[in-house]
């Protein structure tokens, strides 16, 4: 099973808009690949410096593919209100973002 | 900002180098300090200590004989000696060496001895170079139960024509500070590097 990841775009839920990267988007991420990713929440990493979501993401001839969202850091989320208990594992999900430049990169 | 032509030269050359398509890229020694969870991006724990996107708190410890400043951007303790003196030139700690004195109410924090890796100060909304003979002379002033106004001044002969000052107040929050253990799980700095390296590929196609 391939693991892709992704940045989640400002506006998404666990990415106030106001927040923009720690690290620098245009190193990590394509701006010319944008994604839009439906399926359900396996994890939620609630750690520094940003938050990861990963979800299993089935395309149109149910294969399978897990991918993993960056999303904002978890002070500036708990302080807008978002915690642990916002978004749990088995929530859908629909994510606009954009991949790695590396598509197959998979860090955890 | 003052610029002498060639500090100013520096720090286009600094930026060209770590954003745009001639970014280098060979490893993460060439990353900002803030992207590898060094020192806080920009200059959030300085001094002087600016603002960036986010975690802009701070908090305030005070002794009879020191001030610290616990700065959550990036989990770095600024560590104040009063009414003491600057070690050796060649003691060079990250956020600097700083010495304060209470000037009535107001504290007076004066830092040199900056570190070499920190002479670029790069976040989103600030960006500035500073060289190693900078002297920054910061001043905090209680003026109400909710306030600080900071003040600061930048003296630095080989990068600016002429001493450069800011100021802006610091709000009360609530409390408490969070720990930004940025080490704890940063992702993209792995993920920074794989996007270099298949770039390098996409190049030598």
């Amino acid at each position: 099973m391939l693991k892709m990841i992704a940045f989640a775009a400002a506006g998404a839920l666990l990415l106030p808009a106001t927040t923009s990267a720690h690290h620098a988007f245009s190193a990590e991420f394509d701006a010319n690949s944008p994604v839009l990713l439906k399926g359900e929440v396996t994890r939620i990493e609630w750690v520094n410096p940003h938050a990861w979501v990963h979800l299993k993401v089935e395309d149109e001839d149910g294969n399978s593919q897990q991918w993993m969202v960056e999303g904002g850091t978890p002070n500036t989320l708990f302080r807008n209100g978002i915690d642990q208990q916002s978004l749990v594992a088995g929530t859908e999900i629909v994510v606009r973002g954009y991949q790695s430049k590396d598509f197959l990169c998979a860090p955890a | 900002m003052p610029y002498r032509d060639e500090a100013r030269a520096r720090l286009q050359d600094y930026l060209h180098g770590i954003a745009g398509e001639h970014a280098r890229m060979d490893g993460p020694e060439q990353q900002p300090l803030g992207e590898r969870c060094t020192v806080g991006f920009g200059s959030t724990g300085g001094p002087h200590m600016l603002p960036a996107l986010y975690n802009n708190d701070y908090q305030f410890v005070q002794t009879p004989d020191h001030v610290a400043i616990l700065v959550e951007m990036n989990h770095d303790a600024r560590i104040i000696r009063l009414d003491s003196e600057h070690p050796p030139e060649h003691v060079t700690p990250w956020l600097g060496d700083s010495i304060g004195y209470w000037d009535g109410g107001t504290l007076v924090v004066e830092t040199a001895n900056f570190h070499p890796g920190q002479s670029f100060r790069i976040a989103i909304r600030h960006q500035l170079y500073m060289s190693l003979d900078a002297r920054v002379t910061e001043r905090f002033t209680r003026v109400g139960p909710e306030e600080i106004f900071y003040e600061f001044k930048v003296e630095d002969d080989a990068a600016y024509t002429d001493p450069w000052r800011g100021e802006m107040t610091l709000r009360s929050a609530r409390g408490p500070i969070y720990e930004y253990a940025c080490r704890e799980a940063n992702y993209s700095l792995p993920g920074i590097l794989a996007g270099a390296r298949h770039e390098e590929r996409q190049a030598n196609r």
